[in-house]
């Protein structure tokens, strides 16, 4: 049987693009966005509050 | 958006964004169709902010390829999902992550195929960070 590769530590993850995901204890990336309302939210409006932050693959 | 069935905890603890890259119209009438979201649903057409964290595209092989993708397909039909147009982009990889109240990122899981995190480990994530010092 054909021994499995190592999993990829989390740590070392990077997608496609070869740019890496943000990390556990590095600041939240930049988040400047309007909504489906048509209102503006930014991640600093945010602070003070611990969020879940989904990102959606295609809506298909 | 399973993490819709755990709203009272989430609202307990803070609350959640989604992005999305699709249009608007799109959305409403596919991924939200029918559903009552009670948080907000940010646009990012032009993925700005995947790419600022992290997320990019997956291979055709490693999205289409995977059988767990077929089986949960075929799952969700079972279960009386309808059959919808796939959106502009099926090969665009998406992410869970937790900030916490000092901005930090407390819980990171950008996708790498079809891998969402179960929604237990997202809670966890967000009861600890909602408990973090600011």
């Amino acid at each position: 049987m054909r021994a499995r590769p190592p999993a990829i530590p989390p740590r070392a993850r990077r997608t496609m693009t070869g740019a890496s995901a943000p990390q556990v204890g590095d600041r939240a990336r930049p988040l400047d966005l309007v909504d489906l309302d048509g209102q503006r939210v930014r991640l600093e409006d945010l602070r003070g509050s611990a969020f879940l932050l989904i990102f959606l693959r295609h809506a298909g | 958006m399973k993490v819709l069935h755990h709203r009272q905890r989430i609202d307990a603890l803070g609350t959640t964004l989604f992005a999305a890259f699709d249009p608007p119209e799109r959305l409403r009438d596919s991924l939200l169709h029918g559903l009552d979201v009670p948080y907000r649903v940010l646009i990012d057409e032009d993925r700005t902010a995947y790419r600022a964290w992290g997320l990019g595209r997956g291979s055709v092989g490693g999205i289409w390829g995977d059988p767990r993708v077929w089986l949960r397909y075929a799952t969700e039909f079972a279960r009386g999902a309808r059959l919808r147009r796939p959106g502009r982009d099926t090969l665009q990889l998406g992410g869970d992550f937790v900030i916490d109240p000092a901005g930090r990122v407390a819980y990171s899981r950008p996708q790498q195929r079809d891998d969402r995190p179960p929604v237990a480990e997202l809670l966890r994530a967000l009861e600890r960070a909602a408990a973090a010092p600011r």
